[in-house]
């Protein structure tokens, strides 16, 4: 079968590197003048020599750019973003997200996720649910027990999603959350977020891919997803009595309970009517008084950490008794970077 | 250098001084006790009061367990009051205090004779009563500064960690000329 350069992986390889145009002509020893043709089409069948200089200055195996795999843009929503972004950023992020997803669903082919609940779709406009009732009914169909949830991450990932955390390089984005047909729901979280903030963030693009599968407004969806979010870790009805007479000191002690930000449980007492708009604001003050906003609040809450892609990369390794240079091959990465991406963890070795 | 400081300030303090470095870190031992060891459900349900009023018994209790066999020093209790006293010359208190150094008290008549500096049946009358107060961040979860203070305003000094030349700072606020007396449930 003949090999057909994928302008799409290339495009993709050299977006994750961060690359522009002249700085990877320069890393490659070939002309920015090739490379603009590459991008754009113009040139459609290098030679040996070009893609070789390519995939050694993108540090991807050859194999990669003749894949035939095909990325995917990511959604116009679901984005849990502080503000907006640049293109390159966003750009890598859409090019890791892709060979990640990539990744999933070469290892999905010979690994079975474990059976748990399903990951149902909850639909707002059908039931006249509001966000909070939507949260209500998944705490119910997940048969989550009363109080706060210990381990969300775990809890998503029993529902059949993955959870991927990477390093987005940038604090503006927190996590991506999407659908694809014959996967399951997955869900990207930047990992550089404090473990508070990551959790609401998690339960925030729960409430997308449960309740947003036609697109609104972004305000509008953005609003709801906060709405269910804080719902979902702070049921209304149970958090109450923790936020009577809320003060800093008191808020600190309920977030290591709630394990969400002091920030949030603010927030959740404002939205419960529990402070008046004017204590709301004082709070607020004392928050960033206290330089809570500026340097991170108090009470850290550890990093929940997924286990679905790590469970089928230990699949393969062995069960499946692939070797680590095997496991390169099929994820097309190099050696060196699936061992940094997958195996952090000391390699077990079998005991004969 | 010294004259600078009010003369009272400085005899309680250097009487004090030999034993702040021990006294320092009971402070933040019993706060980081207080957030550690008491499961988060516990202290989610306790009000500031609670949590203020645990940290203090751990914090009394540290007091103990470091000086009860300290030749000279002896722990009162008077009617719910809890004194160390020091060698029948300074009486200390220890409370949560404010950024001014200022504790708050249950107003009793006890309370204010303690800060007025009044005499009390079972406490040596010379003797300087004192409060050694924790600051706390907004959120309880470290402490800011200790400070000695000698009730009703006389002086305030914080104690510092290692590495200075005394183990205290005078921190004393400045009086301004239209400033008010606190109301009387203050120290």
């Amino acid at each position: 079968m003949p090999k057909i350069f994928n302008r799409d992986m290339f495009q993709v390889a050299r977006a994750a590197r961060g690359f522009t145009q002249g700085e990877l002509a320069k890393e490659a020893g070939i002309t920015q003048a090739l490379i603009s043709k590459l991008d754009n089409g113009l040139v459609t069948d290098p030679t040996d020599d070009t893609v070789t200089a390519l995939a050694r200055a993108l540090k991807y195996p050859v194999g990669f750019f003749y894949s035939e795999e095909k990325p995917h843009g990511l959604p116009p929503f679901h984005f849990r973003k502080r503000a907006s972004l640049g293109s390159k950023v966003l750009g890598k992020i859409e090019a890791d997200i892709n060979i990640r997803r990539i990744h999933l669903e070469r290892l999905l082919r010979s690994y079975e996720l474990p059976k748990g609940r399903d990951f149902p779709i909850l639909d707002l406009e059908k039931h006249q649910w509001t966000p909070r009732d939507a949260a209500q009914h998944l705490r119910g169909a997940w048969m989550l027990p009363r109080g706060p949830i210990e381990d969300l991450t775990a809890v998503v990932e029993r529902a059949g999603a993955i959870v991927v955390q990477l390093d987005f390089d940038t604090s503006r984005i927190d996590a991506l959350s999407f659908r694809l047909p014959g996967m399951p729901p997955l869900i990207f979280m930047n990992s550089s977020v404090p473990g508070d903030r990551y959790r609401f963030t998690l339960a925030h693009e729960i409430a997308h891919l449960a309740c947003h599968n036609h697109p609104e407004t972004d305000e509008c969806m953005e609003e709801q997803a906060d709405e269910f979010a804080a719902e979902l870790l702070m049921p209304a009805k149970e958090i109450r009595p923790y936020l009577a007479y809320p003060s800093l000191a008191k808020l600190g002690q309920a977030k290591q309970y709630w394990k969400v930000s002091m920030k949030a449980l603010i927030v959740q007492s404002s939205r419960l009517s529990m402070i008046t708009p004017s204590q709301y604001t004082n709070m607020n003050v004392n928050y960033s008084k206290a330089g809570y906003a500026k340097f991170g609040e108090p009470f850290p809450i550890p990093m929940e950490k997924p286990s679905a892609l790590s469970e089928a990369i230990r699949h393969h390794l062995e069960t499946l008794r692939y070797s680590t240079d095997e496991m390169a091959e099929l994820l097309m990465l190099s050696t060196e970077e699936f061992s940094a991406l997958y195996e952090s963890r000391p390699r077990l070795r079998i005991v004969k | 250098m010294h004259d600078e400081f009010d003369p009272d300030q400085l005899a309680v303090m250097a009487q004090l001084e030999p034993y702040l470095p021990r006294m320092y870190p009971l402070f933040g031992a019993a706060v980081e006790l207080y957030n550690t060891e008491y499961p988060p459900m516990v202290r989610a349900q306790h009000d500031t009061r609670a949590t203020t009023s645990g940290i203090w018994c751990h914090l009394w209790h540290g007091f103990q367990a470091e000086f009860l066999d300290e030749p000279g020093f002896h722990f009162l209790e008077i009617k719910n009051l809890k004194v160390l006293n020091i060698k029948d010359q300074i009486l200390v208190r220890a409370k949560k205090v404010d950024a001014n150094g200022r504790h708050s008290n249950n107003d009793t008549a006890q309370q204010r004779a303690y800060d007025a500096q009044e005499a009390l049946p079972g406490l040596p009358p010379a003797a300087a009563r004192i409060v050694m107060g924790y600051q706390p961040d907004a959120a309880f979860s470290l402490v800011e500064r200790v400070t000695v203070r000698r009730p009703r305003g006389a002086w305030v000094s914080q104690v510092v960690d290692e590495g200075e030349p005394r183990r205290w700072i005078d921190i004393t606020p400045v009086e301004l000329p239209f400033g008010r007396e606190r109301p009387a449930r203050h120290g």
